[in-house]
């Protein structure tokens, strides 16, 4: 096959599985729709990496789209070095997603609905990687916020979810309004949109029309304009606020869209675009990006919520790679990019595991003592934030090793400090702060403490997860002599579907996947197409690791003092509490916005049940538009009335017979009409308008 | 080549018309299916023409040409008005729209239980004169389309409508009435100052001519006339063809609507029946900016260049001031009726652009809505039709009851919020667009209008939100009444759904017959 029918035909198996499994929800094999999405995905994965690719070659297959009067626009697939990796990846993590989700909707009613959302998804979001051009990125960029808006509002009953889901897709609306600007200005400053077209197009004389600027000055505007769309979809600041309130949705949904993949989609456009990111407007949005992966490690830090700690984690790793496609470090970016998907993926898989475990409980102080409970899930939990956090054997330190050492290079170039040097900084405090929040999550979740309330909830969930531990626990027990093969076995048998997703990707993150050298990011296959792959700083992971450790030890302790306190019932007072809750809150980003809106619109919550009568500027303005627009033309209508009546007196006695017999048949028509529907004003109407065009005409003629 | 393909599209409602006019009352039953099997022939009729139609042409097709009335004006004139017919690419798009409009109306008003006869055929003759209308290529013949489609229309929204109708269609008629005094008023100017030249010579006597080819073209101009481009004459301290500019203006302006000539329109969908709001959102608003282009900016164009920032400016203040009015409705057709006025914005800040892609998208943008309102009014009856109610509030959590109407709805109101792969957004993508790669038009204006799409995206998903999602909850009275879409419902809504995915996604479809014959207007 060559690559181009085989995209197409890759592409048309999701949108098909989206479409039949939509149609299962009438029939019996409903409950098979799990197995089926994951046929889909597999075939969809057995099909792409088909693909021949070598590291210099590329494909682009263009097809005639639209052209409307000298603009033309295609639809242009590319698959190269930077697509592709991706759209590979997003088939794998969709296929551990899939797996796990098998389980965990397994008696969901809505089940065909929730895998047709999933495929149509992945249709879209491989249709962003492969995009061609802008607007088709943009075209497809829409249709994955749309999947999220379906799946985060997935309980459609669920008023929280509504709410989210609401929020969600207004933030990315006021985000792709700033796109789908940026997208006016590259045309405008370029005259075209294709991604391999614009470094090299020249500028067009259109650009004079834009007042005020100078080139480069709406060059960096466009690209801000751009970034503006990345910042609502990849969660940064200022619209980062609906990631959060986005978990409301099925963590495997979480775990793809909101983790893994689509909030990526905004780092992958500011790959696509690197090339022609000015310098100014690159610092900006490399200081965009790493103040709020601090922002967001601080809230990770004071959540309670497992879900709310990864989803600012998330925030915050997305901020990292921002940051690194501001300074220019491509490679260290989507290779973060790469490694964070799957590590991240894993966590809030095994995130799903301990709620679905602890019969929805989300609270990580009610948790504790898993690590007896659901072991594997443990392991490889511990493994994927060993890559989160950045230790050694994994493939998130050597990703985060790159960047950090980038942005060193960056912030401290010619050894001087500027407003650049706030880049390393912010990102050296989120490094630390991931160790810590992660620390405090695995010892709040797993860690052994006697007041954890787990037992009483757990019975009922121990068959998923019974056989599995107890034949660990047979491998543990048992002497070295007689840990047999069968055992192994045995044990490989009884794993269940939640283990072998969070396996897969536990195995993932590991760095054998990207790098055949345990502590050097310099073999690493991104860095060496994009570059990026020198040391500068030799002491950058000593000092990382200096971090960690610190965290580590402050965390661990600060962690069990937080638990205590919490059993015995001990709140924080004065200042603590203060910072506590704005931390916890997210510096009431949010609540600003929300408080902002709602004296706007009156609404009191995006989905406010009240609409009140004339409150809000929207109520403002219909008053206005009730009574005094349409309220002038009532008026004037009542004018009209009196006047076309006095005009039809005038008509009966001064206006020659001619004219008489005119309005004679006129007024015998409106006899009809009246008898039709008890009109009363038809006749003088229409003796007005006979009138005024007799006038008109007779003064026509006089001219 | 004379084919009377043209003609028929216009005689054959009539012709039902007459007939269900002459039947008996006992035929009652047979009204609907008379009038459906029209629209099934004239969808035929236009399978041909479309299939005779040559893309490349960018000029009138299909031509049917027929001396009318040769009036002397004294001994030196002759005014000429002709029977002419024809289609380009953007007639050809609108009677498309207006026959599949009509043709979903038509199967909505299956529901009609009162005075039949009558309804229906007004129903035809309206077909008749949104034909005729879109046709003409005379502006006399086109006049008496554009105004005797009031006719039906009034009475269709008067005796048909809810509890407020007389207000509604009074109301309806007379600012439309307004506004085609002031259009009545540019044609005579304009007329009167255009000769035909070929006659002219031909009789020795100046003939006055309504032809469009004619009137488009500077070089027929009356160099003493009032309308003439060098020394124009002054009409309350404006020179004459600005002042016809602006009557033009507010002429189509009213029928688009804009803002602040809209009034009429929340009060008439609120009053009118289903099908006919389907038919007045769908197709009756296009004519404001079919005429806008073919008319206003066909025989002004220099004024249009002149008055392009005001265009877009009241574009603009309608895709915003529609938007915020629709967010404050606790009616949902009210709410609709609103967004109506939005879309339409766009279509002005299109046209404003003065440019290929500008008067494409803003074309596009009118099929689109066509379709997209009639879904929009659609949705509306269908809950309207079960419950003789609509106010939001009284409905939450449909979903559950009905999830196959919720698909509907989903995609109604997602393309109308411009969600990409159906059909609203290729046309607000695309008017928006162009304004910005426009000299003339400030590029604030593009600016703010990209507001519209989050405005529209507030209201329709609240909305959607309020009525669809959670658990289900309605008065106590309506509970058993919510069954999901029947045969017919579907059938409607499922065309409609087929049509914006397939424009939405292939909008070369439409495009195609659009670029010829924009180039040639804008040449």
């Amino acid at each position: 096959m060559t690559p181009e029918s085989i995209v197409f035909l890759n592409l048309m198996l999701y949108l098909l599985g989206f479409v039949f499994l939509l149609g299962l929800q009438y029939t019996v094999f409903k409950e098979l729709s799990g197995w089926i999405s994951l046929i889909f995905n597999v075939m969809g994965l057995v099909v792409s990496s088909s693909v021949e690719l070598n590291y210099q070659e590329f494909y682009a297959f263009s097809y005639h789209w639209l052209n409307v009067g000298d603009t033309h626009f295609e639809f242009k697939y590319v698959i190269d070095n930077q697509s592709y990796f991706m759209y590979i990846l997003v088939q794998i993590i969709a296929l551990a997603v899939q797996l796990f989700s098998t389980r965990y909707l397994k008696n969901d009613p809505g089940i065909n609905r929730f895998f047709a959302f999933l495929n149509l998804f992945v249709f879209s979001m491989l249709g962003v990687v492969l995009s061609g051009n802008m607007l088709q990125l943009y075209f497809f960029w829409e249709l994955v916020g749309f999947c999220s808006y379906l799946l985060i509002g997935f309980w459609f009953t669920k008023k929280s979810a509504n709410d989210a889901s609401l929020k969600a897709f207004l933030m990315n609306r006021v985000g792709d309004a700033l796109f789908l600007a940026g997208i006016f200005t590259f045309f405008l400053i370029y005259g075209t949109l294709d991604f391999q077209e614009l470094p090299i197009a020249s500028i067009t004389g259109k650009i004079s029309h834009f007042p005020f600027l100078t080139v480069n000055e709406i060059q960096n505007l466009a690209v801000l304009l751009v970034f503006g769309g990345v910042t609502a979809k990849s969660a940064q600041l200022p619209l980062q606020t609906w990631l959060p309130d986005a978990m409301e949705g099925p963590t495997p949904a979480s775990a793809l869209i909101h983790a893994a993949t689509m909030v990526v989609a905004g780092v992958y456009l500011l790959g696509r675009i690197s090339p022609i990111i000015p310098s100014e407007a690159g610092l900006i949005i490399a200081l965009i990006g790493s103040f709020t992966s601090v922002l967001a490690g601080l809230s990770a830090a004071f959540q309670y919520d497992i879900k709310k700690v990864l989803a600012y984690s998330t925030i915050s790793q997305l901020g990292f790679m921002v940051a690194g496609m501001g300074m220019g470090a491509v490679g260290a970016s989507l290779f973060h990019l790469a490694t964070h998907a799957f590590f991240k993926a894993g966590l809030f898989l095994s995130a799903g595991a301990v709620i679905h475990y602890l019969h929805h409980e989300q609270d990580m102080r009610k948790m504790g003592n898993l690590i007896k409970k659901i072991p594997v899930i443990f392991y490889f939990y511990l493994i994927c934030s060993a890559a989160l956090i950045g230790v050694p054997l994994t493939s998130g330190f050597l990703s985060k090793e790159a960047l950090l050492n980038a942005a060193v290079a960056y912030g401290y170039e010619n050894h001087i400090f500027s407003i650049k040097t706030l880049v390393p900084i912010f990102m050296g405090i989120t490094a630390f702060l991931t160790a810590f929040y992660m620390v405090r999550q695995i010892v709040m979740v797993f860690f052994e403490r006697q007041e954890s309330p787990v037992e009483k909830i757990i019975d009922s969930t121990r068959k998923t997860f019974g056989k599995t531990i107890k034949s660990i626990q047979d491998i543990l027990n048992a002497e070295n002599e007689s840990l047999g093969e069968d055992r192994v076995i045995q044990f490989f048998r009884n794993l269940g579907v939640f283990d072998v997703a969070v396996i897969f990707l536990g195995l993932g993150s590991g760095y054998f996947l990207f790098s055949k050298s345990v502590f050097e990011y310099k073999d690493v296959w991104f860095l060496k197409i994009w570059g990026g792959g020198d040391i500068h700083f030799h002491w950058v992971p000593f000092a990382v690791y200096g971090l960690m450790i610190l965290a580590l030890l402050i965390s661990y302790n600060t962690t069990f003092e937080e638990l205590r306190r919490y059993y015995l019932g001990e709140t924080k007072q004065g200042w603590q509490k203060l910072v506590a809750n704005f931390l916890l809150n997210h510096f009431y980003i949010d609540k600003l916005y929300v408080a902002i809106s709602s004296k706007l619109t009156s609404f009191k919550t995006f989905g406010d049940d009240k609409k009140p009568g004339f409150e809000g500027i929207q109520g403002l303005i219909y008053y206005f538009d009730k009574n005094w627009v349409d309220g002038l033309v009532n008026k004037l209508g009542n004018l009209t009335i009196v006047f076309s009546s006095l005009v039809a007196v005038f008509e009966k006695r001064f206006v020659d017979g001619s004219v008489l017999g005119i309005s004679g048949g006129l007024s015998s028509l409106g006899n009809r009409i009246r008898s039709f529907a008890k009109g009363q004003l038809q006749f003088y109407v229409l003796g007005m308008v006979a009138l005024t065009l007799g006038i008109i005409l007779i003064r026509i003629l006089l001219v | 080549m004379q084919s009377g393909l043209i003609s028929t599209l216009i005689l054959l409602p009539i012709f039902a018309s007459v007939l269900i006019l002459v039947l008996p009352d006992s035929y009652k039953a047979s009204y609907k299916w008379i009038s459906l099997l029209t629209l099934i022939f004239m969808f035929i009729n236009l399978g041909t023409l479309i299939k005779g139609f040559d893309i490349k042409v960018p000029n009138y097709q299909f031509l049917e040409h027929f001396e009318w009335i040769r009036l002397s004006l004294g001994n030196t004139a002759i005014l000429s008005i002709d029977y002419i017919v024809g289609v380009d690419g953007l007639s050809l798009s609108m009677i498309v729209l207006t026959i599949f409009v009509f043709f979903i109306a038509n199967i909505s008003s299956f529901g009609i239980e009162k005075k039949e006869k009558a309804y229906f055929s007004l129903f035809l003759l309206l077909l008749a004169s949104v034909i005729g209308c879109f046709v003409a290529v005379d502006f006399f013949l086109f006049f008496i389309f554009f105004e005797f489609m009031l006719l039906p229309m009034y009475f269709l929204i008067g005796i048909w409508g809810g509890p407020n109708k007389q207000y509604a269609s009074l109301k309806f008629i007379i600012y439309t009435l307004v506004g085609s005094v002031m259009i009545l008023v540019v044609m005579i100017a304009l007329s009167m100052s255009n000769t035909d030249q070929f006659f002219t010579n031909e009789y020795k006597k100046l003939v006055y001519s309504f032809d469009f080819r004619l009137l488009s073209d500077a070089g027929n101009l009356l160099s003493n006339s009032i309308l003439s481009i060098d020394k124009p004459a002054t009409i309350f301290g404006l020179d004459a063809r600005g002042f016809m500019f602006f009557l033009l203006f507010i002429g189509f302006g009213i029928k688009l609507p804009m803002v602040p000539f809209h009034t009429w329109l929340p009060d008439a969908h609120v009053e009118a029946p289903t099908p006919i709001s389907v038919v007045l959102a769908g197709i009756l608003l296009k004519i404001g900016g079919y005429g806008m282009i073919r008319i206003g900016y066909g025989f002004f164009p220099d004024e249009f260049q002149k008055f392009a920032i005001l265009i877009g400016a009241v574009g603009l203040v309608s895709i915003l001031y529609g938007g915020l009015n629709a967010l404050a409705q606790k009616d949902l057709k009210k709410l609709i009726a609103y967004s109506s006025v939005s879309h339409m914005g766009f279509v002005l800040v299109g046209i404003a652009a003065l440019n290929k892609e500008g008067f494409n998208g803003a074309v596009f943008q009118m099929f689109s809505h066509g379709i997209l309102a009639s879904m929009l009014f659609l949705v509306a009856g269908v809950i309207y039709e079960r419950t003789k109610n609509r106010e939001i509030s009284n409905f939450q959590g449909l979903a559950n009851k009905m999830p196959i109407f919720t698909v509907a709805v989903a995609i109604a109101f997602f393309g109308s919020l411009g969600l990409p792969s159906l059909s609203g957004f290729i046309g607000e993508f695309f008017t928006l667009f162009a304004a910005f790669q426009s000299g003339p038009i400030p590029k604030i204006i593009p600016i703010m209008g990209v507001l519209g799409i989050v405005i529209s995206a507030v209201y329709l998903l609240w909305t959607f939100q309020k009525m669809f999602f959670g658990e289900f909850r309605t008065l106590p009275d309506f509970e058993n009444k919510l069954p999901d879409l029947n045969q017919r419902e579907f059938l409607m809504l499922g065309i409609l759904a087929v049509l914006t995915i397939l424009l939405g996604v292939f909008p070369n479809l439409l495009f195609d017959y659009l670029n010829p014959t924009i180039n040639y207007i804008l040449r």
